[in-house]
């Protein structure tokens, strides 16, 4: 069953140059035990979504225009500040990039769990303290006794986004938020936090909104993907389908063009021409026609919804579900060519 | 192989304690020797903190090497006087990793790509200089796709691929023979990563440069390197051509690295078999005996704490690799990890 349900969210910035329609229609369901990725690139409006959930836009400039966001049967655009306050953490934690400017550097990672854990909790100074070591044992941090006593600077990046889920987590959220978790950290690492975040989604049964622009992350990682652009949903179905079949040419482009390891040097890598769309300045009719391998002059005309273009699979563009699937079978049989005639030996 | 355009030999970067009488010096860079050949692409892969910005601050003479050589086409580099390096420093330049901060607000772009010709002398003086400069300026856009006609704007006007475009333009105008990228699409968004390294490759083909091509992402590096050198706490652990790597990595830490990689594809991507390392890269103020990769190493034994794995050739080719126990695959390392695990 759905946790938190977005339906047709909409939410402005009005700014003094314009108003920036950063979401714009956007719905999703996020499942316990399960990870919705939202992805996109910057200024797509991915992670203006990801806040909109906890309200934590500043209003103004952000003005909420239309949509609901339910959790727990409630619509959080309803609710007071301080009903928001008893959501926040406690119903739905979120995690963010850069975990040292998250961080308090003055005081002790316990004392800051212990913080998050007390605001919701009713509990003793040694019971609060004890939970928030709990809560670093929890995130695979060794000796919890010794490090809840450190400071933030005495962290290594790794252990800093540890740190950040240990609190996320001790007041055992239902929904947990992460945008972009792993960006600012190493390879090595970051499959570390991603293993972590999968582990703590299953033992806990929470339900993940995993905020990104790493395509492979998503592919690895989503249950779910909602695919953003220029503001607007333009692709959604599960990880698989999105990466086996996309139905979005944006996303068939992204997948073409972004490098992988997995494909030998001078496999495909088809630049989409351009960068992503001004918000303040969008082209008439859909935002990504300017750089559209398939695009008509009809696709100026007007701006396309998601529809159903496959079984659970949506997908925003006005061209009919056969003509995009020849056109991604094109794309990927071309990939598979390249790929081919690459292996042989020179 | 043709002899090398640059050749490093033991080159050392060391850096003094900032703390008291017992804290050590921190040793960035450890003994690394490569060459790099005209035309050719070597890329340096490396987690933060492994040397590799330090590396190539030292090839281009912007911090001494504490000791050790670098020959840049014939010449020694750390002998030469500063007047000497000028003349050098036309034929190795660089393209930074964030497009923002290497680029001057306050310069127009004409002047930001006529201030490497005009420093070097290489514009005639007098009249008719600013149609020169005009004219100049505005072939090196034209080289990297974009309009000539921007030259008169100034950088905030340009989204962040654009400005890519203008720093390798930069890096160009003095025809250089060695570009040096420091994680130059990192900074990108995935839809334009695409488009501006397949500008560096067209303009490799057209010109004959050779990169030293610095990053952490591999599927970056798979598309761009010919080979790759990997960096783990500031010493070269292996280095080969880059399907060679890709296809038969000798060392465990590569081996560990190439299976974290991500990838987009959600059939692969979960099938893989995977070595998630514990732990994080020690300090490297205070790195381990021998090894430096022991400490994170399922392969590791008592003799690799004693002495310090040469790098050898391994596999095929000129396939270099440090370790004195290494496996086949990531599935035998990931038998080791697992074996690590219950003992």
């Amino acid at each position: 069953m759905a946790i938190l349900e977005l339906k047709n969210l909409q939410a402005e910035f009005r700014l003094a140059t314009g108003v920036v329609r950063a979401v714009n229609g956007v719905s999703f369901a996020v499942e316990q035990g399960k990870t919705l990725a939202v992805v996109g690139e910057s200024g797509s409006g991915k992670t203006a979504t990801a806040l909109s959930i906890l309200r934590l836009n500043p209003e103004p400039p952000c003005v909420y225009t239309g949509g609901e966001i339910v959790f727990d049967g409630r619509n959080l655009l309803d609710l007071s500040e301080k009903e928001l306050r008893a959501v926040r953490g406690r119903g739905i934690a979120m995690i963010f990039q850069d975990p040292m400017t998250s961080l308090n550097p003055v005081r002790s990672v316990g004392s800051q769990i212990v913080e998050a854990v007390t605001r919701h909790e009713k509990l003793s100074r040694s019971e609060a303290k004890a939970r928030a070591v709990q809560a670093l044992r929890e995130v695979g941090i060794a000796n919890p006794e010794e490090w809840a006593r450190q400071y933030p600077h005495q962290f290594s990046g790794g252990m800093r986004q540890r740190v950040m889920i240990a609190m996320a987590l001790a007041c055992r959220p239902k929904v947990l938020i992460a945008d972009e978790p792993t960006t600012a950290l190493d390879v090595t690492v970051q499959a570390q936090i991603m293993d972590l975040l999968d582990d703590l989604k299953h033992r806990f049964d929470m339900g993940i909104v995993l905020i990104t622009h790493d395509l492979a992350m998503v592919a690895e990682k989503a249950d779910d993907v909602v695919v953003m652009y220029a503001g607007r949903p333009v692709e959604k179905a599960s990880a698989r389908d999105t990466f086996e079949q996309p139905r979005m040419p944006y996303t068939m482009q992204l997948l073409q063009s972004a490098p992988r390891a997995d494909r030998p040097k001078g496999a495909v890598l088809d630049p989409i021409p351009g960068s992503p769309p001004n918000l303040l300045a969008l082209p008439p009719g859909c935002p990504f026609q300017p750089r559209c391998f398939l695009a008509k002059p009809e696709c100026s005309a007007v701006v396309p919804a998601l529809e159903t273009k496959a079984p659970d699979h949506e997908a925003a563009c006005i061209l009919p579900a056969g003509e995009l699937a020849a056109a991604a079978r094109s794309l990927s049989d071309r990939a598979t060519r390249i790929a081919e005639t690459e292996r042989q030996p020179a | 192989m043709s002899a090398p355009l640059l050749s490093l030999k033991n080159v050392t970067k060391q850096f003094p304690s900032r703390g008291g009488a017992s804290a050590m010096p921190v040793l960035a860079v450890d003994d690394v020797s490569l060459d790099i050949v005209p035309g050719e692409t070597l890329g340096l892969v490396g987690e933060s903190g492994c040397g590799k910005t330090t590396l190539t601050r030292v090839i281009l003479q912007l911090e001494a090497a504490t000791s050790g050589s670098i020959v840049f086409d014939g010449q020694e580099l750390t002998a030469l006087s500063r007047r000497q390096l000028v003349a050098v420093r036309r034929e190795l330049q660089v393209v930074l990793q964030d497009p923002y901060a290497s680029l001057n607000p306050r310069m127009r772009i004409r002047d930001i790509l006529a201030e490497p010709l005009i420093t070097h002398g290489m514009l005639p003086k007098g009249r008719g200089r600013a149609t020169e400069i005009r004219e100049a300026v505005g072939a090196l856009l034209a080289s990297v796709g974009l309009d000539p006609a921007v030259q008169d704007r100034y950088p905030h006007e340009f989204s962040g691929g654009q400005r890519q475009r203008i720093g390798i333009a930069r890096a160009l105008a003095l025809q250089p023979r060695l570009v040096v990228c420091d994680e130059p699409v990192s900074a990108l968004d995935v839809s334009v990563q695409a488009q501006i390294l397949h500008l560096l490759r067209g303009l490799q083909v057209d010109r004959g440069l050779s990169y030293l091509f610095v990053s952490h992402d591999l599927s970056v590096m798979r598309q761009i390197a010919d080979r790759i050198a990997v960096m783990y706490l500031g010493q070269i652990v292996e280095i080969a051509e880059t399907e060679e790597l890709f296809r038969n990595p000798r060392h465990p830490y590569t081996q560990a690295l190439l299976s974290a990689v991500p990838i987009a594809d959600a059939a692969t991507g979960t099938a893989r078999t995977r070595v998630v390392l514990a732990g994080d890269p020690p300090s490297p103020a205070d790195p381990p005996s021998g090894c430096r990769f022991r400490t994170r190493c399922p392969l590791a034994q008592p003799e690799c704490a004693e002495q310090r794995p040469p790098i050898e050739l391994q596999g095929h080719g000129s396939h270099r690799a440090a370790c004195f126990f290494p496996v086949d695959s990531i599935a035998d390392l990931a038998r080791a990890q697992d074996a690590q695990v219950l003992a």
